[in-house]
């Protein structure tokens, strides 16, 4: 307990969880706004190259994050990113928009045309149709793409590593830092490591609730 | 008089393939109008072109005597009932029918009694909070007319509106979509594949093959006066016999296989020697054991149902396929050699060629 409460009233812990939290959620808003609406284009309009980008995207994230994490260093360095919140933040999105737009894309793959085209009869213009029809029965797919989204941007180390300084650090990057020159301070690094651990899971928990199998049962002949 | 739909030379082409041909057609106000064809002939994209759904490459479509064609779907006065119902599966039902409505601001009350009417009239009263998964095929068919209705549209569009309900369910919609047309006096267009909803509902059909009509007439018209092989083949059950002849002496049909000549109700003038088809719808082969029967038939398979008996077969000494249907029940005559007469208000004749009906 001892060392929990090393940990927890640490002047700088407030501050590493505070920008943890600002890049997850952050992050995951980014992604999740323009995962939808490229997963929607994707499964809904056709334009010359639609299939190749629709299954190219994945390969994407197949790129380990240690790789990229030097020359992003060197862009974002040239860009002034470095050191700030929004580099990461940046760099999270676009990790996990491929995986986002692949995950929805197949969420928008399963509402029936016919309800958008009802919708158009019903007066709705096409961004309502997205609004009012699309996102809501597409919300299991968007509860499922934040969980991952944010468990990757909470709990990256590498990137956040080379990416940010002394007030700029995530939690994951803070943990390390019981790892010194004289020796590994075990106590206050487990200790803060279940603490990284609570809030993913409790966001999982929150979100999970949405992911309600089924959600267009009822829309079509059953 | 306005026509409550109309069609002047609409065409629609998906690249190189032309879907519907320069078709025109008026559907008076009021009138329930049948679009029936097999699948492909382009009925659904004709509906769909009405609704404004599906762009129209060539031609006009006027709703009341106003051109619709670059119109927005949700501004053309119509409401659309889809084959799968396309009910919103996030709303309850009273949310589905009213959400036309309350996206063009109408007001509570005034929402609330137009709901309350039209579940009344479907007989959904107690159905208006849940939610569609909730409900029987039949229920969600009724609350996506409901949605339809609560618009009070000029003209209703029907896709395929039964075709996923069983079939007691689908009689019993057929009758009541009929009394709800008589009720709400609406322009109707209706899709369908089954001609016994065609028959039944409309006042006029129109008989379809690949993106052309083939006729527009009353389920009278087109049973009776059949325009050319197509019609004769898809309206009435079961199908009407087409046999291969040619024309004797202006009023008779010989068949070559057989040598058997039949009498023509009507003379076709000038036409001896013409090659025919030569239809006689099943009802029209009467059995007849007499030394006067003008066919024989083979008899393979005697289907008994009810109310008339179907033989399946040949005719004898060739392979051609002939049908008849004979009233009560004949079920014993499967694997027998028969002789069948003709009843002449049954045949008809129709050009080899062209496939017009050369006597109606």
């Amino acid at each position: 307990m001892e060392n929990y409460r090393d940990v927890i009233f640490d002047s700088s812990f407030g501050r590493y969880l505070v920008n943890s939290l600002i890049v997850g959620i952050v992050a995951t808003l980014i992604t999740l706004l323009l995962g939808c609406m490229a997963a929607y284009g994707l499964a809904r309009f056709s334009f010359a190259g639609r299939k190749t980008i629709a299954y190219t995207t994945l390969m994407l994230r197949t790129v380990p994050l240690a790789v990229i994490a030097v020359p992003v260093f060197m862009i974002w360095s040239d860009w002034r990113l470095t050191n700030s919140l929004l580099g990461l933040i940046l760099l999270y999105v676009a990790v996990n928009l491929p995986f986002t737009i692949w995950l929805l894309y197949g969420f928008v793959l399963q509402v029936p045309v016919e309800l958008e085209e009802a919708a158009a009869i019903d007066g709705c213009r096409p961004w309502k149709i997205f609004l009012r029809i699309v996102l809501p029965l597409i919300r299991p797919g968007l509860a499922a793409a934040a969980i991952f989204t944010f468990r990757i941007a909470w709990n990256e180390f590498i990137l956040a590593l080379v990416l940010t300084d002394r007030s700029t650090r995530t939690l994951p990057v803070a943990a390390s830092l019981f790892v010194t020159d004289i020796g590994v301070e075990w106590g206050k690094l487990m200790a803060l490591a279940s603490l990284i651990a609570l809030p993913p899971l409790i966001f999982t928990f929150l979100a999970a609730r949405q992911v309600i199998s089924g959600l267009t049962a009822g829309a079509v002949k059953g | 008089m306005i026509a409550g739909v109309e069609l002047i030379n609409v065409t629609k082409r998906f690249g190189e393939n032309t879907i519907v041909d320069s078709i025109s057609l008026s559907a008076a106000a009021g009138e329930f109008i049948v679009l029936v064809g097999a699948s492909g002939c382009g009925k659904s994209t004709i509906l769909r072109m009405i609704a404004g759904l599906e762009s129209v490459t060539k031609g006009q479509i006027m709703i009341k005597g106003r051109d619709v064609t670059q119109v927005r779907p949700d501004e053309r006065d119509i409401a659309m009932v889809f084959q799968n119902y396309a009910l919103y599966p996030h709303m309850s039902v009273a949310e589905n029918m009213s959400f036309a409505l309350t996206l063009t601001r109408t007001p509570k009350d005034e929402i609330k009694r137009r709901v309350g009417e039209a579940a009344r009239i479907l007989g959904i009263e107690q159905l208006l909070e849940r939610k569609p998964k909730a409900l029987s095929g039949g229920q969600r068919q009724r609350v996506a007319m409901g949605r339809a209705i609560v618009r009070e549209p000029s003209v209703f569009l029907f896709d395929e509106p039964l075709s996923n309900l069983d079939a007691k369910l689908r009689a019993q919609m057929r009758v009541e979509l009929a009394l709800l047309h008589k009720r709400l006096g609406k322009t109707t267009v209706y899709v369908t594949h089954d001609q016994v909803e065609a028959m039944t509902l409309a006042d006029r059909i129109v008989i379809l093959d690949r993106g052309a009509i083939q006729q527009i007439g009353s389920p009278a018209e087109v049973f009776n006066r059949p325009r050319n092989v197509f019609v004769a083949g898809f309206i009435g059950s079961p199908v009407m016999n087409m046999l291969k002849g040619y024309i004797v002496e202006e009023d008779n049909v010989e068949l070559p296989d057989t040598g058997a000549r039949i009498k023509l109700p009507v003379p076709v003038r000038g036409a001896t020697g013409k090659p025919v088809v030569l239809g006689i719808r099943p009802q029209g082969l009467i059995l007849n054991e007499g030394p006067d029967a003008v066919l024989h038939m083979q008899v393979k398979v005697a289907e008994y149902l009810g109310t008339e008996t179907v033989l399946n077969g040949t005719l004898a000494n060739s392979d051609e396929a002939v049908t008849s249907s004979l009233n009560g029940e004949h079920g014993g005559l499967a694997g027998k050699q028969i002789g069948l007469s003709i009843d002449p208000a049954h045949v008809h004749v129709f050009d080899a060629g062209t496939g017009l009906n050369l006597i109606h």
